[in-house]
């Protein structure tokens, strides 16, 4: 899965928030926010990426144990998926 | 072909409905210059010839053509009877623009002319932006060169508000513009320039005047005004400034632009008001005092 085209990372002080540009306006019209780690994930995502290696970027990242960092993954590729932000291949 | 000036973009213009635009452009207009910042001329067709090009994209009944002469064309066309109600020619820059439209093109209640002003005007703010500047979609104000915009979705009350504004303060408060003013950054000040696209009504002055706060209005029990959050102001920002569905890089500059706001710290309300006095006081108080 990867990041579909058409959403643009802004930091504005400490808040870094995603806009929709273009034709992703037509579905959605909000924003998101991201934490720290959302930011990290959000960047890696821009590539092609499974959820396993998510998981092991947050890991080598963060001290964060392994459970925690597959809930926290899962967690924000369910928002990005909810929201139809990612590419997700079969 | 006649030229304007509007926001300091010299524009030389082509309208199809010549009487409406010579009422509204006439506050705007300069002698003729051979190298504007943008050139738009509106044709009026019987029946829109077919463009010709490489589909680029096609969103929802939307195609977009790359054609010759670096000029990409949007465009619908009916699928029941094969009718095509507008095409829009332009440059990647937005600095040339042809608009043609289907005489009598009526459509959601709104006539050929109003399809024109609102393509003339998503144009030019996206010139605008391009270059830099934006449109925001709000009713303007300048109370001695306190410039004040009150942005909302249609319907909530900024005309009225700003009406309320001239009750009280008369020939001081000058209304620059009722619904698409032009704001732009002049050596790191930031200032909102009148635009002939004002909405319903004739109310727009071309002048230029110091933007000192940006408010967003929601209607309320009472009257209040805060401070927005970073989040909300972007959230609110990037609802009422250009980010078209056909051209991913004039929201991205727009993006820029809302994070320039933020940078040059511009401060950014929301107020909560019903229609009274007292939600100019509020406001007044605030901003002004």
């Amino acid at each position: 899965m990867k990041l579909k085209d058409g959403f643009i990372k802004s930091k504005l002080g400490d808040e870094c928030v995603v806009v929709p540009v273009g034709a992703q306006t037509v579905d959605f019209r909000g924003l998101i926010t991201l934490n720290e780690t959302g930011e990290f994930l959000w960047e890696i995502l821009t590539e092609e990426k499974t959820e396993d290696e998510l998981v092991k970027a947050l890991l080598a990242e963060y001290d964060v144990d392994e459970e925690t960092a597959k809930k926290d993954v899962h967690a924000f590729l369910d928002t990005l998926s909810e929201k139809g932000f990612l590419e997700e291949n079969e | 072909m006649k030229t304007i000036c509007v926001a300091d973009l010299k524009i030389n213009i082509k309208s199809g409905d010549t009487e409406f635009f010579n009422r509204r452009l006439k506050d705007y207009a300069i002698p003729f210059v051979e190298k504007p910042d943008m050139v738009m001329e509106t044709y009026l067709y019987d029946e829109i010839p077919e463009p010709q090009g490489e589909l680029v994209q096609t969103i929802k009944a939307t195609k977009i053509l790359q054609c010759e002469n670096g000029f990409f064309c949007r465009y619908i066309k009916s699928s029941k009877t094969g009718v095509i109600p507008f095409a829009i020619y332009f440059t990647k820059d937005y600095s040339n623009v042809k608009i043609c439209l289907k005489k009598g093109y009526t459509f959601q209640n709104l006539s050929t002319t109003d399809w024109e002003y609102l393509y003339t005007g998503f144009m030019f703010a996206n010139r605008l932006t391009v270059l830099g500047g934006t449109v925001l979609h709000s009713s303007s104000i300048s109370y001695k060169d306190n410039g004040i915009v009150f942005s909302a979705d249609p319907g909530t009350g900024k005309s009225t508000h700003v009406s309320l504004w001239k009750k009280k303060f008369g020939d001081d408060l000058l209304i620059v513009n009722d619904d698409k003013p032009a704001i732009r950054f002049v050596n790191g000040k930031p200032y909102i320039y009148g635009t002939p696209w004002s909405g319903k009504t004739d109310l727009n002055l071309n002048i230029k005047k110091p933007l000192k706060a940006i408010v967003f209005i929601e209607r309320g029990e009472t009257n209040s005004i805060e401070s927005m959050t970073i989040t909300d102001s972007v959230l609110n920002l990037s609802r009422q400034l250009p980010n078209p569905f056909y051209d991913k890089e004039i929201g991205i500059k727009t993006v820029d632009f809302i994070k320039e706001i933020y940078e040059r710290k511009i401060p950014v309300y929301r107020l909560k008001c019903t229609i009274s006095e007292e939600a100019v006081e509020v406001v007044y108080n605030e901003i002004i005092k």
